[in-house]
């Protein structure tokens, strides 16, 4: 860390840290997952009653958890990469090679992911769109907000793992 | 450039893609972006974000993020130790009784869990202390600890069949009950296998010194009840309740997860840091599986909506190949990739672009699919990517890399016979859910 | 030159290739192209081929898709007002299925729905109609039900405005697409269904799950399916090949509907012969609950969103001016049927 100039350091550390935490707090989503889904069993067979509204809670959790938990997977490096010869080289090659992966490969990506993930949030939002799956019609604009979140979220740790990487290709090791 | 070729141009370059290192999944995002931007404009926009919803709305892959939660969890309750620690006692005098033990062990938790990590993890950090204090060779043990653990993801229950139940258009629950014998069967040949090894070889696997096994048949058996009985609780929530209709795959997951919640409860093996262990697992591990999924949808469609699915499809059938060595070489492509990849990525991205040959050729779909499970078993004992080995090497670290990989193949054969079995006689798949739905 | 440009769309259906429900844009395909001499060439394609069933709307209106094949009901989420269109409910207020659709064509139906899609919900498309269904059977049950009250506790797969109507009559109601009603029930997830048709029931194997065939009911008396264009596309058309769209859908809409009757009968037919089933007759006290149900829905629902008020209204209006003349003009159905062919009972009905 010593090499690096103060400012890039503090970028690193805080969105590490926002990385860090936006998956302490989605992980816990899991919990009313598992509730919302025994609860529905124990109510069709104890009470005889199903709810209304186990099926839309069920999908809404699960598509939240996977989708805003991609930033913090990116931070742990926990996204599946084919590493056969990528483990192979210096930290030098790996890092150019990740940099410029980053540079053309995600950041485009991404960019056109938040901004038509927003474009039909944006239309959600101003129907005030409920539910197709259940009478019980909960909105489903929160729901759709979740994809340009995941973007920007990805978009924000993607800048750390790219100066990350510029630092291994510059100095031939990794942070 | 008619776009049926455009999208070979775009196949082979996410094959480049893929080697190149970077995750799998901001590759497939980026290619399509490009692919279909070409193909059809900006279309591909807006297509990407209804693919996305598809995958967000798929409630039967809440499934995933429970399965493995439970997985987690189970592995800390220590039943495992339980259970492996009765084989040991109750078969000490047989030849090969580690290796039994380990097998044993890890088919009965198999149809309790759903991934396979924490079984290769809990096994191996049991039995190998064991394996090597007896003097055991260590391939055979490695082999045994590997395949054994990896029989999680092929016993149902199983996130990768529940991945694979949407992908192939197969009811989850079906491919549940196709891929039970077919789990067993391996576990038979494993035993089998270990059993004639330890019998022609004695010092394969020698029998347990008589001060190290317990005596008391009351005692061995108390502790096996222990640790089989809590286990059946979990195998009736997470299988048994599926398979007799009483929950969907989802709700089968929710109630195994909140029933290794109450035995960790129930063992005092629940602490905080245990559960925001298992939680900020579950979490990285469901992410990279459906993001990765969520990625290659888009990727699908757009290569379909380029045509070149409904191309490759229409090639292969063109081979005039025998419908089933047109299968055969399927088979052979899928165990190729399984060798460099791993499950999700050939699930995720290859398995929907042969898919159209099989229903082209009318075969059971559920065969097929039961089929692709088996040979993706053995994608995690094929190396450079075998997830099992890294697993392995990381509790056993007095084993060489070479030596486990080398204990891997010999149990790679005895899947690939297993598949061979599936293959010739298709029943072994389809007859138990043909008695069970029906 | 606008008379031998080819224009080629790629439509995508809601409805899964092995449902009969999937004939229907088959045919209108066949027709279009039949029509326009080939100058309009499609590529049709089944429920999620490019977009998942219930995104084709959307799909439709970013151009993702040229156009798209499906029922309202799919898109209920959308508003309220939107289930008055493909899955009226009530009766409507005693119209049959001609008068629906005279309400649709003539009496201003259409306008209102391409109002609500275009003005109210900012979709960039136009929509058509593609059928007139048949009244929709109760749907399929474990065992006879006797009275409403038995709905209480039944977890039950519906779709449109029917999804609130069971839910206002205590079932517990979840909306799934063609595709995954028989695997839920299969696995017990739901006790019960209702889909649209005896035909459209038994191609998505219904009948294998469940015995007991209830009909009939009001809780979508008719409905329609529909063709959604994106409105690029539209505009792109000269008025020639406009001319040959509007014209296909009207005769789709009529040929789909008679084809659909005799195929419900050979369908009923052979699921009482064949396959077991029984058909159990709902009971008139069952029905008139179902109405009083329906009008205490839809008055809320007026009141929420002064649309779906709108919309009633209209039908209402329409309503007023079809049924009295039909109940004095039209010869008295039940006297006529009963002459002919009274104690006949090729389906071996049982009340419950
Ligand atoms: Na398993
Ligand atoms: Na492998």
């Amino acid at each position: 860390m010593d090499h690096l100039p103060k400012g890039i350091q503090t970028v690193i550390k805080v969105i590490d840290a926002v990385g860090e935490w936006s998956g302490r707090i989605v992980g816990w989503l899991i919990i009313p997952l598992i509730f919302a889904l025994t609860y529905e069993v124990i109510a069709r067979y104890g009470f005889n009653s199903p709810t209304v509204w186990a099926y839309d809670t069920a999908y809404m959790l699960y598509g939240s958890l996977f989708m805003l938990g991609a930033a913090y997977t990116l931070k742990k490096n926990g996204h599946i990469r084919t590493d056969i010869f990528y483990d192979r080289w210096s930290p030098r090659r790996q890092g150019w090679v990740n940099a410029i992966s980053y540079l053309f490969l995600f950041f485009p990506g991404m960019l056109f992911f938040l901004i038509s993930g927003l474009d039909a949030t944006i239309h959600s939002w101003t129907i005030l769109e409920k539910s197709d799956f259940s009478p019980w019609r909960p909105p489903i604009y929160p729901f759709k907000t979740v994809i340009p979140l995941t973007a920007f979220l990805l978009m924000v740790q993607g800048f750390s793992e790219f100066l990350k990487s510029l630092y291994a290709a510059l100095k031939g090791e990794w942070l | 450039m008619s776009p049926e070729y455009l999208g070979l141009i775009f196949l082979a370059a996410l094959l480049i893609g893929i080697f190149a290192g970077f995750p799998i999944a901001f590759t497939l995002i980026i290619l399509s972006i490009i692919f279909g931007y070409i193909g059809f404009g900006d279309r591909v926009f807006h297509l990407m974000v209804y693919q996305t919803l598809g995958v967000m709305k798929e409630e039967t892959l809440a499934a995933v993020p429970l399965f493995i939660f439970m997985g987690h969890l189970l592995e800390k309750a220590g039943l495992m130790e339980r259970l492996f620690a009765s084989f040991q006692h109750m078969l000490g005098g047989v030849r090969g009784s580690l290796y039994l033990g380990v097998l044993l062990t890890a088919t009965i938790f198999a149809t309790a869990t759903g991934i396979i990590g924490a079984s290769v993890t809990v096994i191996g950090i049991m039995a190998a202390p064991a394996m090597m204090k007896s003097k055991y060779d260590v391939r055979l043990s490695a082999g045994a600890i590997t395949a054994g653990g990896t029989l999680g993801i092929l016993i149902p229950p199983s996130v990768m069949l529940v991945v694979m139940g949407p992908v192939a258009g197969v009811s989850v629950v079906k491919l549940f009950g196709a891929a039970i014998l077919p789990g067993l069967l391996l576990s038979g040949l494993y035993i089998g296998y270990v059993m004639i090894r330890c019998y022609l070889r004695p010092e394969l696997g020698p029998p347990l010194p008589p001060e190290e096994r317990l005596t008391s048949t009351r005692k061995i058996f108390t502790e096996f009840l222990s640790g089989i009985l809590p286990m059946g609780f979990i195998i009736f929530a997470a299988l048994g309740s599926i398979i007799m209709g009483l929950a969907t795959p989802t709700e089968a997951a929710a109630m195994a997860s909140t029933g290794s919640i109450l035995l960790t409860l129930f063992y005092r093996r629940f602490t905080w840091p245990i559960l925001k262990e298992a939680v900020y697992k579950t979490l990285q591990t469901s992410s990279m599986i459906l993001f990765l999924g969520m990625a290659s949808n888009i990727y699908g469609a757009v290569f379909t909506r380029l045509g070149t699915s409904a191309m490759i499809a229409e090639s292969l059938l063109n081979l005039q190949i025998h419908p089933m060595g047109l299968i055969a070489l399927v088979m052979l492509i899928i165990f190729l990739l399984g060798w460099p990849l791993e499950w999700p990525a050939i699930v995720f991205i290859f398995l929907p672009v042969f898919l159209p040959v099989v229903q082209e050729l009318k075969m059971d779909l559920l065969w097929f699919t039961t089929l692709v499970a088996v040979n993706l078993q053995t994608a995690f004992l094929s190396p450079p990517v075998a997830m099992a080995a890294y697993y392995l090497k990381a509790v056993a670290p007095g084993w060489e890399l070479r030596d486990i990989y080398r204990g891997m193949m010999d149990f790679m054969i005895l899947q690939m016979i297993g598949l061979g079995l599936v293959f010739f006689f298709p029943k072994i798949a389809t007859w138990l859910p043909g008695l069970l739905f029906s | 030159s606008a008379q031998t440009k080819v224009y080629t769309w790629k439509i995508q259906s809601a409805f899964a290739a092995g449902a009969y429900e999937y004939v229907n844009p088959k045919d209108l395909v066949a027709r279009l192209e039949e029509m326009s001499g080939g100058r309009i060439k499609v590529e049709i394609l089944p429920a999620g081929a490019i977009v998942p069933a219930f995104e084709v709307l959307d799909a439709v209106h970013k151009g993702v898709i040229d156009a798209g094949h499906g029922w309202s009901g799919f898109w209920g989420g959308k508003h309220p007002a939107v289930a008055l269109f493909g899955s009226p409910g009530g009766g409507p207020f005693g119209m049959g299925s001609e008068d629906y659709m005279s309400w649709l064509y003539i009496g201003g139906g259409l306008d209102l729905y391409n109002e609500l899609l275009q003005k109210e919900l900012k979709y960039d498309v136009l929509a058509f109609p593609t059928s007139i269904d048949p009244p929709e059977p109760l749907g399929w049950f474990k065992k006879p039900v006797k009275s409403t009250a038995e709905f209480r506790g039944i977890k039950f797969r519906t779709a449109g405005m029917a999804a609130e109507l069971f839910k206002e009559m205590g079932m517990s109601v979840v909306i799934l697409p063609s595709g995954e009603i028989v695997p839920a029930l299969e696995r017990g997830v739901i006790d019960g269904a209702e889909f649209h048709s005896p035909s459209a029931d038994m191609s998505i194997g219904l009948h294998t799950v469940r015995k007991f065939f209830h009909m009939p009911s009001v809780h979508q008396p008719t409905g329609n399916m529909e063709l959604i264009i994106n409105r690029k596309k539209w505009d792109e058309l000269p008025s020639d090949l406009k001319a040959i769209v509007r014209a296909a859908c009207i005769a789709e809409t009529l040929y789909f509907s008679l084809k659909h009757l005799d195929q419900n009968v050979k369908d009923l037919d052979a699921m009482v012969t064949k396959h077991g089933v029984n058909v159990v007759e709902t009971p008139k006290e069952m029905i008139m609950e179902m109405l009083k149900a329906w009008d205490r829905l839809a008055e809320r629902k007026s009141k929420e969103s002064p649309f779906f008020g709108k919309v009633l209204a209209s039908q209402k209006v329409w309503a007023g001016r079809m049924v009295p003349y039909r109940l004095v003009a039209h010869p008295p159905y039940d006297t006529i049927a009963d002459y002919y062919w009274k104690g006949v009972n090729p389906y071996k009905v049982v009340k419950p």
